[in-house]
């Protein structure tokens, strides 16, 4: 992490940060009491009226979930579910609809979300699925921020030293990448040294994930 | 109901009027015999055509099976329709299938060189005779009697039987008098080729004149396809008079030949009509039936979608009840409980309870009464009423209707469409389980004063009944025995009559059937604000 930027270090902050649970349902009593429950447990919650309302909200990257209500006035459930993944919003959805057919949960899973809950459910149901979603939630963030991360470590390497990553993934050792970059061997060691250091990799195996995650590879970078 | 009843009426061959197309091929038919006549009689009278005594069975035997099949279907007519003139037309095709046997028994030179196997040489004429005269008499009763409602009470099958047996009897009776009495009757054949000098008296004026009055009496009575098509098959007989004697009066001559395949078709007219039209009638059937069954699938969604929205209503108030009830377990539980936001969760409880109840209210709302549109009625009055609706029905089903309405009834405040669908639903129900039952048919409507100041109605019919075990289930929703019903008659029914603070119960008819027993309280008691 000594090489992290400094922008890296407040995305790293973030994932610790308090959860949100964004509860969209038209049905006054309903979001109330889900708020009320989530308050109960200390949780976070925001509540919406209608898909247009959240849609409006700037989400935070914070680790969150989404509790939607399949029949919505305006935009439904589902078209609220397709617009988020249009807009390339991942947070976890959770459905929940008093009808509960099985043609509609199917919908809904093929969509993306991770549970379908039908009105009434037991509290215990509704907090599990959505700790469960929030954690899912905090998974990718870290995830993403992870890639952000090594990204920026990519990004400042020097050419020589990108050159040098692609090439020994690739499986070079340093006398053939030495030859494929029309380099003396020892200047091919310096690069290295420096390039694993940047990339804070321990091993060799540590250095291809690496390069996987950040689709370096040989032909692209030579 | 009154498009049901016209639908209906499409399905009863004999009552169905001719298309124009019909009228007109018709019309080509009777055109095209005198075209054929008129060829016959000219260019083709000096033709001499050759002896062959095998035409006389081969086509006798094709009038034969015709005329049979054309007797058997109309007979099956008879069996649903059980109108008397369709057992005359019936009986007619009948007697004519039956009097082939001794014409082709009698016929010279089938059997035996130059003579009958039985009977003289006068006996196939006279038997010609009584096979063209006694046909329009049989078309003569259908025309006369078709128009009077006289309906068939008794078991079908036993009419049946006994048309056929008084039938064969009088063809038995004729056979006999021409063929043992041969000798004492006039003499039409000079031999057993030649068509004597009395011919035109004896054969061409009687039948002439039998199928003029026959197609007199069924022109001033025309109606239905079936008549259209027995006029143009007595056109047809009325052409075998002259095309037999003119030019030639001989058998094996080009007339006679003629005359035998014309037979044929006037013989098979009828029953191609009928072919047809039974046809067509099953594919319209099929329509309708396909077009119900959709309907029902309709109706029968809208009902689910009705039940599933109320359902998902109940369900939003009772989600936010039991989530509030939870959070507030949750708050209460807690270290140091949190009374204030537990309060809130309570509160909303109230809230979310209140809605359930308006919703559960809304919904008895939709299908409770409008008591604005209650009026005073004299339920003797709706019972007369409601009868007329569903005359054609009864009419159709040949179902005597007995009415004893109590004059000194008391009147009643009600929905007076509520319980005009009420009637209407049990006595269309009375006709539908008569209209499969062989024997009587008797839907009998009674009125009276039942104790405790209501007024009482009782729909009675002699049907198929009602399974005792199935008794208790036919006021339930989706309970029919109906192939084309949903159910949903009876339930709504009964919900009628309880919404007038009535009832409506089920009992068996002695010997066979149902009564279906409808109280609601008098008016002059006050029971009904």
């Amino acid at each position: 992490m000594t090489h992290a930027a400094p922008n890296m270090s407040q995305m790293t902050g973030a994932i610790v940060q308090e959860p949100i649970v964004y509860v969209v349902d038209d049905d006054v009593i309903v979001c109330k009491s889900l708020g009320l429950l989530f308050q109960s447990v200390d949780l976070r919650a925001e509540l919406f009226a209608s898909a247009r309302e959240l849609l409006q909200r700037k989400l935070p990257s914070v680790p969150s979930c989404i509790i939607l209500d399949v029949r919505l006035p305006g935009l439904s459930g589902f078209e609220l579910q397709s617009e988020l993944t249009k807009a390339n919003v991942r947070i976890p959805i959770i459905f929940m609809t008093a009808h509960g057919d099985i043609p509609m949960s199917v919908r809904a899973m093929k969509g993306g979300a991770i549970d379908f809950i039908t009105k009434p459910f037991r509290d215990q149901d509704m907090l599990e699925a959505v700790t469960s979603a929030i954690n899912r939630d905090r998974e990718r963030l870290s995830m993403e921020s992870a890639r952000l991360d090594l990204q920026n470590r990519f990004n400042e390497l020097t050419l020589r030293e990108q050159q040098v990553m692609a090439l020994v993934t690739a499986g070079l050792m340093n006398k053939q990448a030495a030859a494929e970059m029309g380099l003396k061997e020892i200047t091919v060691k310096i690069h290295r040294g420096h390039m694993m250091r940047k990339m804070d990799a321990k091993s060799l195996p540590d250095l291809v994930k690496m390069a996987e995650i950040l689709g370096v590879s040989r032909v692209g970078h030579v | 109901m009154a498009a049901v009843a016209e639908e209906e009426e499409l399905f009863v061959l004999t009552d169905l009027p001719p298309s124009p197309l019909q009228k007109r091929i018709a019309l080509a038919v009777v055109l095209g015999i005198f075209v054929v006549y008129f060829i016959v009689t000219g260019p083709l009278s000096t033709v001499h055509l050759s002896r062959v005594d095998v035409f006389v069975p081969i086509f006798l035997t094709a009038v034969f099976v015709s005329d049979s099949i054309t007797a058997v279907v109309l007979f099956a007519q008879f069996s649903i329709l059980r109108s008397s003139a369709i057992l005359f037309i019936a009986s007619g095709y009948l007697f004519t299938a039956l009097l082939l046997i001794p014409y082709l028994l009698t016929f010279p030179g089938v059997f035996l060189p130059g003579e009958g196997l039985i009977g003289g040489p006068q006996s196939t004429a006279w038997l010609y005779v009584a096979w063209h005269c006694v046909f329009p008499a049989f078309v003569l009763g259908y025309a006369i009697s078709k128009d009077r409602e006289s309906k068939q009470h008794g078991s079908v099958w036993r009419a049946i039987a006994l048309c056929i047996a008084l039938t064969a009897g009088l063809v038995l009776a004729v056979a006999i008098a021409c063929i043992l009495d041969e000798a004492f009757l006039p003499p039409i054949m000079a031999d057993t080729i030649h068509f004597g000098p009395m011919w035109p008296y004896f054969v061409g004026a009687p039948v002439a004149l039998m199928c003029i009055s026959a197609l007199i009496a069924l022109w001033m009575r025309r109606r239905s396809i079936l008549d259209l098509w027995l006029m143009v098959v007595l056109c047809l007989y009325l052409v075998e008079v002259p095309l037999s004697y003119y030019p030639v009066p001989e058998r094996f001559s080009v007339g006679w030949y003629s005359v035998r395949v014309i037979a044929i078709l006037s013989s098979s007219l009828v029953l191609f009509v009928l072919l047809y039209e039974i046809t067509t009638l099953y594919s319209r059937l099929l329509g309708a039936v396909r077009g119900q069954r959709r309907e029902r699938e309709a109706r029968l969604i809208t009902g689910d979608v009705v039940a599933a929205s109320i359902a998902h209503e109940v369900k939003q108030p009772l989600s936010g009840m039991i989530t509030n009830a939870d959070a507030g377990l949750r708050f209460l539980n807690r270290s140091t409980p949190e009374l204030d936001e537990a309060r809130e969760a309570f509160q909303q409880i109230v809230i979310a309870g209140h809605r359930a109840a308006a919703v559960v209210t809304g919904v008895r709302a939709i299908f409770r009464n409008e008591n604005r549109r209650r009026t005073l009625l004299d339920f003797n009055e709706l019972i007369r009423e409601t009868l007329t609706f569903v005359r054609e029905d009864l009419n159709r089903n040949r179902i005597v209707v007995l009415a004893e309405l109590n004059g000194s009834l008391s009147k009643v405040t009600g929905d007076r469409v509520q319980l005009q669908q009420v009637l209407v639903n049990l006595m269309t129900n009375a006709i539908d389980s008569m209209a499969a039952v062989d024997g009587s048919r008797i839907l009998s409507v009674k009125s009276g004063m039942v104790d405790g100041g209501y007024v009482g109605a009782s729909i009675a019919d002699t049907g198929e009944g009602i399974n005792p075990r199935e008794i208790d289930q036919i006021f339930s929703s989706m309970f029919t025995t109906k192939a084309d019903g949903m159910g949903m008659g009876l339930l709504i029914c009964r919900s009628i009559i309880e919404s007038h603070d009535g009832r409506l119960w089920v009992a068996p008819n002695a010997p066979r059937g149902a009564i279906f027993h409808v109280s609601v309280p008098s008016t002059s008691d006050g029971v009904l604000s």
